[in-house]
């Protein structure tokens, strides 16, 4: 699904990711661990190229999406088929039916058949209909946190991406909030390849197939959940695993 | 007066339609350090009154004002009064842009939204009552300042009149703009 060779991205002129070779099967969640400031947040970035705004950033190498490269995808296409999450539910200040209908309406679907088609599966796929289908039109703001980090998922699965970039999506969520998210995403597994920015190892244990371990810009060790965890390669991934790094 | 309220009306849709593009191009497009750098430039253009404006755009248009063709004298005043308004209601756009935090932003991008869907269709509609307000406090201070021209000029001969419906729309369209803020930041707070 993606493949990712030599990917180099500098934050004013500086490196911070470097080197960086992957490679990630369709239905596969991809869990990005390390300490943070190690790059690992800025990695999907990286690949639908969203970049905070505050500094320059410059990326090289290749990344293959289902065998384009992504460089020769408009932009807005490629971040229509990769969606994203945030660690922060950043929902528009509208009501939840026009939050979620905003991607396709942006792709130009104006019909209300198929948006409220639309609009039922993702609420389906995100286990938010039954709580929500009588109060669509109602502002976001009645929602819990948890309810509107799910909507933010609704709303990106609504443009029936390939691939899902998360930046740490449970950080704001309290930890009931985030076992019940954790599945949900396990749940998608199914249907999508996921790529997670966890904030806790535990968490990547707990959801993810496979594992990369950044430090220091540098892709240290990426393989199998259960490899990383019990017979770690390299000695920095064992002192990561064991807490000796943080 | 319909004349004039036809002035008006051309005015502020041209200072809203190329203070609209301004303020996104400026406040989506350039980097923060530009705009904090020529944020002083701006200030200063906002400054400088309306009618200094107005009369440069009139000088401009000189050639093409008529006294035998009602419409071109109608369609070079709503020119020169929308050149009037243009620095005032572009500066006070990009303030209500830059006001909405880059989350929202982002989630609009990462939908492959560019930055002028999402101008449109997302920093727009919610901060409409924010535009509204910058809309009628422009207006308001455009409408005072000719109407004090054309006072001291000696074109309006019934001086208490004009004073106090300077007054009148001064108070009523701060008052309504202070609202129109308040009623926004409360929702925003909800």
């Amino acid at each position: 699904m993606l493949q990712i060779e030599n990917l180099r991205v500098a934050r004013n002129e500086r490196y911070i990711l470097k080197n960086v070779n992957m490679t990630i099967r369709s239905h596969e969640i991809v869990a990005l661990v390390g300490p943070p400031g190690h790059g690992k947040s800025i990695f999907p970035r990286a690949i639908n190229r969203l970049f905070p705004s505050d500094a320059a950033y410059k990326v090289e190498g290749n990344i293959f999406f289902e065998g384009r490269l992504t460089a020769s995808i408009p932009t807005e296409k490629l971040r229509q088929e990769i969606g994203m999450i945030f660690s922060k539910p950043n929902l528009f200040p509208m009501s939840i039916y026009e939050n979620i209908t905003f991607g396709l309406r942006l792709i130009g679907i104006t019909n209300k058949v198929m948006l409220d088609k639309q609009i039922r599966i993702s609420l389906e796929l995100v286990g938010l209909w039954k709580d929500l289908q009588n109060i669509l039109n109602a502002p976001i703001t009645q929602l819990s946190l948890e309810q509107q980090q799910r909507l933010c998922l609704a709303r990106t699965l609504a443009l029936q991406p390939k691939v899902i970039l998360m930046d740490k999506p449970t950080l704001s969520l309290n930890s009931s909030s985030k076992s019940s998210f954790e599945e949900l995403i396990f749940k998608l597994k199914e249907k999508y390849t996921i790529i997670v920015t966890v904030e806790d190892k535990l968490q990547a244990g707990r959801i993810s197939d496979k594992v990369g371990f950044f430090y220091h810009g540098n892709l240290v060790e990426y393989g199998e959940t259960k490899n990383i965890f019990t017979h770690p390669q390299e000695e920095l991934t064992e002192s990561f695993i064991t807490g000796r790094i943080s | 007066m319909s004349g004039f309220l036809l002035i008006l009306l051309i005015g502020v849709n041209l200072a809203i339609f190329i203070g609209g593009i301004l303020a996104i191009t400026f406040s989506e497009f350039s980097s923060l350090r530009f705009i904090n750098r020529s944020r002083s430039v701006i200030e200063l253009f906002t400054n400088v009154p309306y009618v200094v404006y107005g009369y440069l755009l009139l000088l401009m248009f000189n050639e093409f004002i008529d006294l035998t063709s009602g419409f071109n004298n109608l369609i070079v005043s709503g020119l020169v009064l929308g050149g009037m308004m243009l620095p005032t209601i572009s500066n006070k756009f990009i303030r209500v842009f830059q006001s909405v935090p880059y989350d929202q932003r982002e989630g609009a991008y990462s939908m492959g939204a560019t930055p002028y869907k999402t101008a449109l269709m997302v920093l727009v509609p919610s901060q409409r009552k924010l535009f509204i307000s910058s809309i009628i406090v422009t207006i308001v201070r455009t409408f005072c300042e000719i109407l004090i021209v054309l006072l001291v000029a000696g074109f309006i001969i019934d001086k208490i009149a004009v004073i106090i419906s300077i007054f009148m729309v001064a108070i009523i369209g701060t008052w309504t703009s202070q609202l129109l803020k308040k009623s926004h930041y409360k929702s925003e707070a909800l």
